[in-house]
């Protein structure tokens, strides 16, 4: 609209001006002055559905990523021409228009990144990603050593970890996330069996085949695929609640049967010693039935899990007084220092949190503990958790990061920051993964 | 009344107490022989006569000299050692059941009767038992009741012993008085990676006691493990991205309330896949049980005395912090010293508070890790625990003891599990 305004308020003035050459002259400013005038174009709906194929699932899921930002309406409609070769796809994108409904105005943005790079520095190209993306990783161990040969990177307009994996392959450095911080390490580079959409990195990290004979009992041979989920900043996701549904077939269409994981209960009158959800694993565990002899892929591998989005989060931050016995509380529960101290590069800190309700219903919830060091950013810690019969200690520990260590930088405790989250929303995400090795 | 039933039972006692004398008066002659199997009779004859030969046996000792005294003292020690040694390990306890057609629930609460032992047992299913059981040890006769219905099992955890609503399973198990070790599971685990195979057997199993007593440590290993297939499986793998010992020993200190103790045995080489059954499962459980310890430091006052550091034979202790809130004690203890071996197999147990009144309170808890430091004098370890106990109504703390075993008793379960199968 703002950009037929600007046309036929020049036109007239058009009329008033001789000559050809200033015509295509004018022409030409109009032209640029319409175009610089414009929003950015809207993807049609239509045309992005036309790249869901089973295919290119990397491209269908690009495409799936595009849509959600898309009205409701339209995608929708768009869906119903998808063919039925392709309705795995098609109910993804109906249950991230699902999540896109839930959330509102809490769906995850994404950050997009191009890049057009000639014979640069990697860790210039990754300062390059970063800027652009606002997303942070810490490369301090990638790039140590001996000076790495410049690379080329070629990428348009593709989410910021599709971005890093392409880096990652061309620099030769492997992609890692501790605590939900993303780390580059050198060597590496191929990540093996990925699934990309959105916010999310999904990487298969183990293919485990087990016998296990529980005597008198008989035996269960399992073949159990772990992946790893890395999320970027904005996904604010803190977990994996649980792997909704897997199905995974080999080269010729056969299914590979699943084997639900055997899972014993302690007894509920039993208060278990280590908090169980003192760090939420961003991992995905898939227990299928191993296949016959001679099959040494997993061709296409489909489901979709829940990630834990939280929607009530209790905050403490200590700052000022990180003392023994410095007390903060809130309705729910009460947080006091134990000790916080930051000894060779290594800070801990020692936390007691009181629930002012039921411990076993505290127990339930994810629990994070983030520290700051004076130089350095808030970065998740590793914690565990032990539990006495009125509160739990969390032990958390803040190791420096690659670009402290390598600065030198001096990397004494400014702050902790623990976090009750006191409820979750549940962002069911679909994923594909091709080709995972099982011989 | 009070005097005259004491007296009664003094008279009851006297003639048994004058025959244990007269019988440890019998033995010295023999001691004294010459011929030294004689003696060396003489005195097991002694220690046979148990507890009550105690004080016959000191009198004796305090008019005896030489080579007889010294017997006579080892005779005495020994007496008092298997004291100990029982107090520790327990007596065996007997079972004898009668069942006729029972209600399992009936069943289970006939066993824990018998036995003096709790069996917690919840919504069991129905069937009846019939089982007749003659002196059998605890462990044999609760396996044997679930065996017998099929329908329920029996469980260990933490400090309880269960019987629930699940089928029975024939675990392989072997009783040796007041223990049970039984074989709960294997595996076989292969990790498939890009141009890198390798894997992990691993044997689980379990060792209970009863309620009472306690071993310290115990550990599994195996003479002989074998596939129907003819793999053995300790044998050791070349090469490979990582290295388990072939000893495969695995122990854990014992929680103090617990009565088990899970075993664990790991190795790389894996049974053929074609394998049905072991073939040979032969080895032992080692147990260590604690005599006797001693008291080594006794610090006053701990919450006085942060960061000091006291000296305890070949280690020193530093109370780093301690807290008080309610009846709950929680302390922070450092333990260092330059020999590696002796901060290794100090355990939170080794520490108790000392309460007003006198009494001592175990702490439990665990190490939170290690740091060293390098000095003039070369490297240190400091092993760092996080010890709790929890203090009777109306009293406070007095003193932090640390204590070390000075006598270890080690008994060794034997078993030969023969065509194991797994399915």
């Amino acid at each position: 609209m703002r950009a037929q305004q600007a046309v036929s308020g020049v036109d007239s003035v058009s009329l008033c001006l001789r000559g050809s050459l200033l015509r295509v002259l004018w022409g030409a400013v109009v032209a640029c002055s319409a175009v610089l005038a414009q929003d950015p174009p809207k993807p049609d709906a239509r045309k992005l559905v036309e790249r869901i194929t089973p295919a290119d699932p990397a491209a269908a899921f690009d495409a799936i990523g595009r849509l959600a930002d898309l009205p409701a309406a339209d995608v929708e409609a768009a869906a119903a021409a998808l063919p039925e070769d392709a309705a795995f796809y098609r109910n993804a994108l109906l249950a991230e228009l699902k999540v896109v409904a839930k959330l509102g105005d809490r769906y995850p943005r994404e950050a997009r990144v191009s890049v057009a790079a000639k014979d640069r520095m990697p860790r210039d190209i990754l300062a390059d990603i970063l800027d652009k993306s606002k997303e942070t990783v810490d490369s301090g161990w990638a790039f140590q050593g001996p000076g790495q040969p410049p690379i080329s990177l070629q990428l348009d307009d593709v989410p910021f970890l599709a971005a890093l994996k392409a880096f990652c392959k061309e620099a030769s450095v492997r992609l890692q996330s501790q605590v939900g911080s993303l780390m580059l390490y050198r060597g590496g580079g191929d990540l093996g069996p990925t699934f990309q959409f959105r916010n999310y990195l999904l990487v298969v990290t183990s293919v485990v085949r087990t016998r296990r004979v529980v005597f008198g009992a008989g035996e269960k041979r399992t073949l159990l695929i772990s992946a790893t989920l890395m999320c970027d900043a904005r996904s604010g996701t803190i977990g994996v609640a649980r792997l909704e549904s897997a199905e995974a077939v080999d080269d010729k269409g056969r299914r590979f049967e699943s084997a639900p994981e055997d899972r014993e209960e302690a007894p509920a009158d039993d208060l278990p010693e280590a908090a169980p959800n003192a760090q939420l694993p961003l991992t995905l565990s898939i227990p299928l039935k191993p296949p016959e002899k001679g099959v040494d892929k997993i061709a296409r591998l489909r489901g979709s899990f829940s990630a834990l989005l939280p929607s009530a989060t209790s905050r403490f931050t200590f700052s000022e007084k990180l003392e023994k016995g410095t007390k903060q509380s809130d309705d729910h529960f009460e947080v006091e220092i134990e000790r916080a101290a930051t000894v060779n590069r290594q800070t801990t800190a020692v936390l007691r949190v009181k629930p002012k309700g039921d411990m076993r219903a505290f127990l339930k919830l994810p629990v994070q503990i983030l520290a700051k060091t004076k130089d350095g950013p808030l970065r998740p810690c590793w914690t565990s958790g032990r539990v006495a019969k009125t509160e739990v200690e969390y032990t958390a520990q803040r190791y420096a990061t690659g670009e402290e260590q390598m600065q030198g930088r001096a990397n004494e405790i400014e702050s902790v920051t623990l976090l009750v989250h006191r409820a979750c929303d549940e962002r069911v995400v679909w994923f594909e993964l091709r080709d995972i090795p099982v011989e | 009344m009070i005097r005259i039933l004491a007296a009664a039972a003094i008279l009851a006692l006297a003639p048994q107490d004058s025959d244990v004398a007269a019988k440890v008066r019998g033995f010295i002659e023999q001691v004294r022989s010459e011929d030294l199997q004689a003696a060396d009779d003489a005195v097991l004859g002694i220690v046979r006569l148990g507890p009550p030969a105690i004080e016959p046996l000191k009198i004796e000792i305090a008019k005896a000299a030489g080579d007889t005294k010294f017997r006579l003292e080892a005779a005495l020690k020994q007496i008092e050692r298997n004291i100990r040694r029982e107090r520790a390990m327990g007596t065996p306890i007997r079972v004898t059941l009668a069942l006729d057609d029972r209600p399992v629930a009936d069943a289970v609460a006939e066993l824990a009767r018998a036995s003096g032992r709790a069996i917690d047992a919840k919504d069991l299913p129905a069937g009846n038992v019939t089982l007749k059981l003659d002196r059998a040890t605890f462990w044999e006769a609760l396996d044997a009741l679930c065996k017998r219905h099929g329908g329920v099992m029996w469980r260990v955890r933490g400090p309880r012993v269960s019987v629930e609503k699940r089928p029975y399973r024939d675990m392989p198990k072997s009783f040796q008085g007041n223990l049970i070790l039984f074989l709960d599971e294997m595996s076989a685990t292969q990790y498939v990676q890009t141009g890198n195979k390798y894997g992990t057997f691993s044997v689980n199993g379990q060792l209970a006691w009863i309620q009472g007593t306690r071993p310290q440590q115990a550990s599994l290993a195996f003479d002989a493990l074998e596939d129907d297939k003819g793999v053995v499986l300790t044998r050791q793998n070349e090469g490979g991205a990582f290295f388990i010992s072939s000893s495969g020993v695995a122990g854990a200190e014992t929680e103090r309330d617990n009565i088990s103790l899970p075993l664990a045995y790991s190795h790389r080489t894996l049974p053929d896949e074609a394998a049905e059954k072991l073939a040979k499962c032969r080895g032992s459980v080692t147990i260590k049980y604690v005599l006797e310890t001693k008291r080594l430091l006794s610090i006053a006052n701990p919450g006085t005395v942060r960061g000091q550091i006291h000296e305890a034979g070949k280690v020193s202790v530093a109370v780093q912090d301690l807290k008080v809130s309610g009846r709950d004690v929680t302390l922070r203890v450092d333990v260092t010293s330059r020999d590696h071996a002796e901060v290794n197999t100090v355990k939170p147990g080794d520490f108790c508070i000392v309460d007003s009144k006198g009494a001592s309170h175990a702490a439990r808890g665990s190490s939170h890790g290690r740091s060293s430091m390098y000095d003039a004098q070369g490297l240190s370890i400091t092993s760092h625990f996080g010890l709790n106990v929890t203090l009777p109504e109306g009293v406070e703390v007095a003193s932090l003891d640390f204590t070390r075993p000075t006598d270890i008793e080690e008994i060794v379960v034997p078993f030969d599990f023969k065509d194991l199968p797994f399915k």
